[in-house]
């Protein structure tokens, strides 16, 4: 990746980068209801709206089920629609990010992920994401502002491909990234136009040229009309990856389906998502000067699963630790483990994964907890001692 | 994509407007409505009324049903002022 | 004084209250920096969200790109802009032994000169920084005389910079007092 001049950066926190991109990506209609730690997503992009900096209809509404109705109707006049939320507001509007998907609208939301109550807490964790994990929409991961920034115009473009016509969630840690001010490097007006053009529905409302959308479907039609979800999930890593081409060839930047670290000899790979993978590959580094062979694979595109993109970087190794940022109470792995263990399973390996549920309500990992993780695995490996399967809570105190 | 699920538009979008009136919902009727014209003033509150709509307007201002689309659901009977609609056996 | 060497990775953690400008201080550091052609990182830690309650802001300075996105726990520079926590040995934890801390104080308390001598190579530094910014009219310039104290001690980032970036944020009057409360800091800052 060419490295920018810290000097030609702006100063942006990831939220406002955010909304700056999204400025920039010229949407029609943004809807949204303002919640801890997303706000300032979706102030900034109130005030361009309010001082004619951006054309678009900020509908302010009263709830976030609201928001996602409105986003959905807007969507499906054909306009490009942006929304933001959290946490709660993920969870209220729940029942509407099915409708949003199965009735093809390529909203783009931004989710700074947060926990969901009780108790009740503003900070970082995955579970309102995973809570709407089946909801059909696109799944991105970022692990820092640029990525964010970044994401936000591919994002766009991947959701309104007649290919795909998906939502989009593109998810940033709650005060790890959304409150964290750094450098990003933009890019211009002009080249967000040329890489975004203005959006071209292909059907859309018009009174001039009725058409029904959302329609009854009973169980003639039901299973038909959502496996088109499917359908069109299939076709998003390699059309992801293709907008990644030009935009890299744009702006030097790519991330693709995962971020893979050192994982070619690697003996025990640590797989996360999020602002810890940041984190994680610094301990990885400290590893590898000590001589211990670890490796790091970031989750970057969660839904669909890239299975393709991950095999390879993880066929090899003698154990696995995967770490995830959310809980699933009775399940007998946590989210991304149980995707893992699939991926595993359908490639006929039995490789020993140590499943981790960490830092859930924003408590914090550090460095030095990740190279423990690591460290505690390979030394049972040596000894011949097994890796303890189903789910362990890593900084629970007990 | 699967053969079937291809020949529908996505998000099962109708594009062809009017593609309803292919549903004939007549066959449902347990009863139909008749209209006895002596006592049909043209009001057209049954017109108003008639979720389908299966009532039309004639030349005389009178009513007529159109049976491909009436399920018989009698709104159309209990509403008209002047008793002039009567649901009769099929 | 002596500036500090940037090494691979400096961290700075913040202490002080909502409403005292913690996060706006690390932010315009973060800022400072950037125009000296340095990566930066800052971002707040909130407790309840609320004026008053204690507030921990950390900014990560370095000539490569930061990727560590975890709180800090060993900083180099730690920076108390709440008078009475700067009476605190609290805000000592983690202090790498060649550390350096900017209190907003009169004085230095003997309890903080104590706990600061098990680390012999650490720095300690004090301002009146509340006392500046009383003198222009308002407790809220307590931030940028701070920020100017900062400055002087660890030489690792500029007078000149951080009011570039002040001049970006603010205008008139509030511009001219924080100015001035950033120089008065840098002028007035003492070392223990």
């Amino acid at each position: 990746m060419s490295l920018l001049q810290p000097k030609t950066l702006k100063p942006m926190s990831t939220s406002e980068a955010i909304a700056y991109a999204v400025k920039q990506a010229n949407v029609d209609v943004i809807a949204a209801y303002p919640i801890t730690p997303q706000t300032i997503i979706v102030e900034r992009l109130s005030e361009y709206v309010n001082n004619g900096e951006l054309d678009a209809e900020y509908i302010a509404v009263e709830s976030e089920h609201s928001a996602m109705s409105a986003c959905v109707a807007a969507s499906l006049t054909g306009a490009r629609v942006f929304t933001s939320t959290a946490s709660q507001g993920l969870a209220l509007m729940h029942e509407v990010l099915y409708i949003a998907s199965s009735l093809r609208c390529p909203i783009v939301m931004a989710i700074a992920n947060r926990a969901l109550s009780a108790p009740i807490n503003i900070h970082c964790d995955h579970s309102d994401m995973m809570g709407s994990r089946d909801a059909g929409w696109i799944q991105i991961f970022v692990e820092n502002g640029q990525q964010a920034y970044d994401r936000i115009f591919q994002a766009f473009k991947l959701a309104e491909d007649e290919d795909i016509l998906l939502p989009v969630g593109v998810n940033l840690d709650g005060f790890f990234l959304s409150h964290a001010v750094e450098g990003i490097a933009t890019i211009s007006d002009s080249e967000a136009a040329m890489f975004l053009p203005p959006r071209k529905a292909k059907y859309y409302i018009d009174s001039s040229m009725p058409m029904t959308f959302g329609a009854f479907a009973l169980p003639d039609w039901y299973f038909e009309i959502k496996h088109q979800v499917v359908e069109a999930m299939e076709k998003v890593p390699k059309k992801l990856a293709e907008i990644e081409e030009i935009y890299y060839k744009m702006t030097g930047r790519r991330y693709g389906h995962v971020g893979a670290y050192k994982t070619d000899d690697a003996e025990v790979c640590l797989i996360c998502a999020g602002s810890a993978a940041a984190t994680a590959k610094f301990a990885v580094t400290s590893l590898r000067e000590k001589g211990i062979k670890a490796g790091l694979l970031s989750i970057r595109l969660f839904r669909p699963f890239p299975a393709e993109s991950i095999l390879p970087h993880i066929k090899d190794v003698k154990a696995l630790v995967v770490m995830d940022r959310a809980m699933s109470p009775g399940a007998p792995s946590a989210p991304i483990g149980q995707d893992i263990k699939t991926v595993l399973y359908d490639a006929g390996l039995n490789i020993p994964v140590a499943n981790y549920v960490y830092g859930l309500g924003g408590r914090d990992i550090s460095v030095a907890e990740f190279e423990n993780i690591i460290t505690k695995i390979i030394e049972d490996l040596k000894a011949g001692r097994p890796i303890e399967r189903g789910v362990r809570y890593w900084g629970l105190r007990i | 994509m699967a053969k079937v699920e291809s020949s529908i538009l996505p998000g099962g979008i109708i594009s062809r407007p009017g593609s309803t009136s292919d549903y004939k919902t007549g066959t449902w009727r347990v009863k139909k409505p008749v209209v006895d014209l002596d006592r049909c003033t043209g009001c057209l509150l049954c017109w108003i009324y008639c979720p389908e709509p299966a009532i039309q307007k004639r030349n005389d201002g009178k009513i007529e049903f159109d049976y491909d689309y009436c399920k018989g659901c009698g709104i159309c009977s209990v509403e008209c002022p002047s008793k002039a609609i009567k649901m009769v056996e099929e | 004084m002596q500036a500090i060497e940037l090494k691979k990775l400096v961290e700075v953690r913040f202490h002080g209250r909502g409403g005292q400008g913690v996060v706006t201080a690390a932010r315009l550091l973060a800022e400072a920096c950037l125009l000296e052609n340095k990566y930066s990182l800052s971002f707040p830690e909130f407790g309840p969200e609320r004026s008053g309650a204690p507030v921990r802001a950390y900014v990560r300075i370095s000539d490569e790109p930061i990727e560590v996105r975890s709180l800090v726990y060993d900083p180099e520079i730690v920076v108390s802009i709440d008078p009475k926590l700067s009476s605190s040995v609290e805000i000592l934890a983690g202090l790498d032994d060649e550390g350096v801390v900017i209190i907003n104080s009169k004085n230095v308390e003997e309890a903080l000169l104590k706990a600061i001598s098990s680390k012999p190579r650490a720095k300690l530094f004090y301002v009146d920084a509340r006392g500046i910014a009383l003198s222009l009219g308002d407790a809220r310039f307590e931030n940028s005389a701070i920020l100017g104290a900062f400055a002087k001690a660890t030489g690792i980032v500029s007078l000149s910079s951080l009011e570039s970036v002040l001049r970006t944020r603010f205008k008139g009057a509030v511009l001219e007092n924080n100015l001035k409360a950033m120089r008065l800091g840098y002028d007035k800052v003492g070392q223990a």
